[in-house]
């Protein structure tokens, strides 16, 4: 037996070990970079990640060479603070919301976009508030309520916040987002309590936190980031919720009953940004120039239904799709802008409202 | 002839300066704990040091934190609750454990160890794969409301999920084994005559059971519930992935202070908190029963003058035996060992299992209960693995019980996906790495703290050992700070680093328990014969504890291969281990690839249990040294 032992730990070793070395050989890979250097990427997760990757990332390697280094995880504000102020940044491309992007700004977290090395063209079509001086818009975003239209026929669903937070008209395990990132839904609360969609600002913190009381009972679970929400409406967690337009759009091409009112949504803008420090800031630059060319968002907005920032890439949209877009003018119109300026106002304590209105979450959660 | 003279022939002057000077020699079997000693204090205690000093805002030496904390109502009552959490789950735990764990130590033989193997395959399997198929269970398309939807026991889906019954169920299910395992090994040392003389003394089954087998079996309670109740309070990735908002712990809090809001300082101070009290829990508890509660230490001991429950029962063994056994089985992690070693060396065991086999477990009614309950707690254990692996060959898109067909498409698309392959990959490296640099200084240091002489013993040995009990998270924040100084984020010297402060903690308890039961005479003789202690090392000690090293090996590479919470503070950016990109995946991903990941991480121990039991011949030497620690 001993005699064997060494060998046969040996095969179960490679047995362990095989599949895994096989596996690397044999899967694709992406183009490997020559010489070009590389730049790292964050693309978020789930399917808006693989959108990224497949209208970007991909085609951004074939065709410069530059090997890109794709990270599915999310970006925040805290942590640019974390990689900037521990000097320790590993990021060339963020995609952060407007509303973290204000914050950033005024800590000093980004570089400066270098406008030369886009064409003219292009450049005349991406609308102003997407032409920042340390962010480039990458894709409008919408909160929209979302049904099941199963339990929720047409007719039988709530238009309004207001009708959504009356659980016993219309009742269902239901998902809002958490604050955790700012990000909550206070508006859609203000806006069940009976505030107009044109005085949402200045935010009336406390009638906010007071109006999420009300439904805090029927909220199965608060969704954290994007492919969470798409995940519980998947699972069929949940029945109703606020979510990203595009989480949803992704799941009724894949063949689930679920349906979508613009009515009273929320439109917020990302930006793409540099860090301040990142290491290949030149490579940076060039993927997102790269990745706000008409047709790179044409194509982005086919793979999931986000709003492109360039007005040109409607030429590369197929009417239908069109249909779903949070700046469709037909959608476009019954939505808010949410103010993002508000958040980023510094209050007598020092602290932003953004910062202010995390931490009453953090308190509120664990009441 | 002139050779070596041995000691005990040559006359009595002569004998005492031969056995100095090898004591001498001996002494400094001491300093091999230093290598040990020194990683931790570099890359443990410092950092651990440096967050109290943050945490106090140094040098402005501010006790703001502290008073925000204890003055808002909110953190509070966190704290509260996970005191409350972690209480419930060590009494729950102790309900499921205690007749579990008297069902093993009475059952015979062969099924004892098919049933401790439905202890241990779980204590080593990822307990991020069970807390995620608790997920697949409990939620509201899971499997539990699938069945009662379809039985018509409900209208509606339970909320299980997301909910403090989730949170407590999956740390409930992720702690049993720890309390089992320290209940048995205690429980099997009770010497049988003992309840038999009672009956025969007229006290019916229940008062033999208050009056001598409960306080018998105290010292597994104490060690099994104060393990239980520490490592609850640190818990992270459990609550965050099973409960509510409310359900938040205070390692939740850490965490979400950091990558929320940047607030090192404050974040800081709750770890410090939680730090203050696990270490204040674990000393106190230390302090009423010596430090025999996780190490099995001789000279500690022989120093003991503690009155222990054994001593009180009246145990008959000769003295040398007692203490022997008795602290060895006082060991919970090493209890595995005793059992891994067992495994190992076959022969000893049949022997053993002989004696054991003619112990009758009672027959009646009360053993047929006792046998349901143990069953159901068994089902219990081993039931997130039923789920698991039947729906990664699920050939639906999405998770669904019961699934709509069968397919391998789950597993080709893990096998297709570079990122997974190379996250497994780097996980795979990390951990023989670790395992590699782990049970060399665990080895060593065991021997220096068992076989030298040191001062400061407790000392030292607290330091190696606290990294078991204290949370990850708090040795995550800590180290963070020192390895980003250091710009070791996100490089495998750093992982390596991160991995091995708690193997090491995991090689030293196993390798000392099995040190522990050694036979002393054996080196005693090689000394006596004139060996120094480092031939006495080679050529007859680690032969014999070969099987015990191994086992501190596996565990230390099941430990990094597993561990996620302090890597999710050191991998950086774009670095991944397995369970980095389980965790992200099981918040991101819709599709069951990760179940598919989790049925083949189920697999890893029950793989690694085949190797050791292929290398079984090479314990075969090990059987005269695990010989004097069975009963």
């Amino acid at each position: 037996m001993r005699r064997h032992a060494g060998t046969v730990a040996a095969l179960v070793g490679i047995a362990l070990l095989g599949p895994v070395a096989v596996g690397l050989l044999v899967a694709p890979e992406g183009a490997v970079g020559q010489d070009k250097g590389k730049v790292v990427v964050q693309i978020g997760g789930g399917d808006w990640a693989d959108a990224n990757f497949e209208a970007y990332v991909a085609p951004f390697e074939k065709e410069t060479g530059i090997k890109v280094v794709a990270v599915r995880d999310w970006m925040s504000i805290a942590k640019l603070k974390l990689m900037v102020e521990s000097k320790k940044v590993e990021l060339d491309v963020a995609d952060i919301p407007r509303l973290h992007y204000l914050s950033a700004v005024k800590a000093n977290y980004l570089e400066k976009i270098d406008y030369s090395i886009y064409k003219k063209a292009e450049l005349n079509k991406i609308d102003d508030l997407s032409k920042q001086p340390y962010g480039v818009g990458a894709a409008y975003f919408s909160y929209i309520m979302a049904f099941d239209n199963q339990k929720f026929p047409p007719g039988k669903r709530p238009t309004t916040w207001a009708e959504f937070w009356d659980a016993k008209k219309f009742p269902g395990p239901r998902t809002l987002r958490a604050g955790v990132y700012g990000t909550g839904a206070y508006e859609e609360a203000l806006l069940a309590d009976g505030v107009p969609m044109d005085k949402l600002y200045p935010m009336d913190v406390d009638r906010a936190f007071k109006s999420l009381d009300k439904i805090r009972p029927s909220v199965t679970t608060w969704w954290k980031e994007g492919a969470e929400g798409q995940q519980l409406f998947a699972d069929k967690v949940v029945t109703i919720g606020d979510v990203f337009n595009g989480r949803i759009g992704n799941l009724q091409k894949k063949g689930m009953p679920l349906d979508i009112e613009w009515n009273q949504g929320k439109l917020q803008l990302d930006y793409w940004v540099i860090p301040n420090g990142a290491p290949n800031p030149q490579n940076a630059q060039k993927f997102i120039e790269f990745a706000t060319r008409a047709n790179r968002q044409g194509a982005f907005s086919e793979l999931i239904p986000y709003g492109p920032t360039n007005a040109a890439a409607f030429e590369y949209i197929k009417p239908e799709t069109a249909k779903q877009l949070p700046t469709y003018p037909a959608n476009l119109k019954k939505q808010f802008h949410r103010n993002e300026d508000w958040y980023a106002e510094i209050g007598p304590g020092g602290k932003s409202n953004l910062e202010l209105i995390i931490e009453r979450w953090n308190r509120w959660t664990v009441q | 002839m002139a050779a070596s003279p041995r000691a005990l022939d040559a006359p009595p002057g002569r004998r005492h300066v031969l056995v100095a000077s090898a004591s001498r020699r001996w002494g400094s079997v001491g300093l091999l704990v230093l290598p040990a000693v020194a990683f931790l204090l570099v890359f443990y205690a410092f950092p651990l040091v440096r967050l109290l000093l943050v945490s106090v805002e140094a040098p402005r030496w501010s006790m703001a934190h502290y008073r925000d904390f204890f003055t808002e109502p909110a953190y509070l009552r966190i704290l509260t609750r996970t005191f409350r959490v972690s209480l419930t789950v060590t009494l729950c735990c102790l309900a499921l454990g205690y007749p579990t764990a008297y069902v093993l130590s009475r059952v015979s033989g062969r099924r004892r160890r098919v049933l401790l193997l439905l202890v241990i395959v779980p204590y080593l399997t990822s307990f991020l794969v069970r807390t995620y198929a608790w997920m697949v269970l409990l939620g509201p398309k899971g499997v539990i409301n699938s069945l009662l939807l379809k039985a018509g026991l409900i209208e509606t889906p339970l909320p299980l999920l997301y909910s403090a019954i989730g949170v407590h169920v999956g740390m409930v299910h992720v702690l049993l084994p720890l309390m089992i395992l320290p209940l048995y090994s205690v429980m099997i040392g009770i010497d049988r005559a003992l309840p038999r003389a009672a009956q025969t003394l007229g006290a019916g089954p229940l008062r033999t059971f208050l009056r001598v087998f409960l306080p018998l079996s105290l010292p597994g309670v104490r060690s099994g519930s104060v393990l239980v109740f520490l490592i609850a309070l640190g818990f992270y990735i459990t609550p965050a992935m099973l409960g509510g908002l409310r359900d938040s712990m205070i390692a939740m809090l850490i965490e979400s202070q950091i990558t929320q809001l940047v607030n090192w300082g404050f974040a800081a101070a709750a770890a410090v908190i939680l730090l203050a009290v696990t270490l204040g829990g674990f000393g106190f508890v230390g302090r009423v029963s010596g430090m025999s509660l996780l190490v099995a230490s001789e000279s500690v001991s022989q120093a003991d003058t503690a009155v222990t429950w054994d001593e009180k029962a009246g145990d008959r063994r000769p003295r040398g035996d007692r203490w022997r056994g008795r602290l060895t089985r006082a060991a919970p992690i090493a209890a595995v060992a005793h059992w891994l070693d067992a495994w190992v060396s076959a022969g000893r065991r049949r022997r053993f299992e002989r004696q054991v086999g003619r112990e009758v477990r009672g027959s009646g009614r009360g053993a047929l209960v006792l046998d349901l309950y143990a069953g159901a707690v068994f089902f219990f254990l081993i039931l997130p693995t039923f789920v698991v692996v039947p729906l990664s060959l699920s050939a639906g898109d999405f998770l669904a019980f019961p699934p709509p067909g069968w397919s391998l498409k789950w597993y080709a698309s893990y096998f297709g996906q570079p990122p997974w392959l190379l996250a497994t990959l780097l996980s795979l490296q990390v951990a023989v790495v670790t395992m590699l640099v782990s049970t060399v200084l665990g080895t060593l240091a065991a021997y220096g703290i068992l076989r030298g002489r040191l001062g400061r013993r407790t000392l030292v040995v607290s330091l190696i050992i606290s990294p078991i009990i204290v949370p990850p998270i708090v040795i995550g924040v800590a180290v963070y700070g020192l390895l980003a100084q250091w710009d070791l984020i996100g490089r495998f010297l750093g992982l390596v680093i991160g991995h091995t402060i708690g193997s090491i903690a995991y090689v030293v308890v196993i390798v000392s328990a099995t040190l522990a039961g050694f036979d002393r005479s054996l080196e005693r003789a090689a000394m006596s014969l004139g060996a120094g202690p480092f031939l006495t090392f080679r050529r007859v000690t680690f032969p014999l504890i070969r099987a015990g090293v191994i086992s501190g090996a596996v565990f230390a590479f099941i430990h990094s291969f597993d561990e996620v919470v302090i890597t999710m503070f050191i991998s950086g950016v774009h670095v991944q281990t397995l369970p980095l990109k389980m965790w992200e995946d099981i918040r991101n991903q819709i599709d069951p690839t990760i179940a598919a990941v989790s049925s083949m991480l189920i697999l890893l121990p029950v793989a690694w249990l085949i190797i050791l039991e292929l290398g079984r011949g090479l314990g075969r030497k090990s059987t005269h040294a695990t010989a004097a620690d069975h009963p």
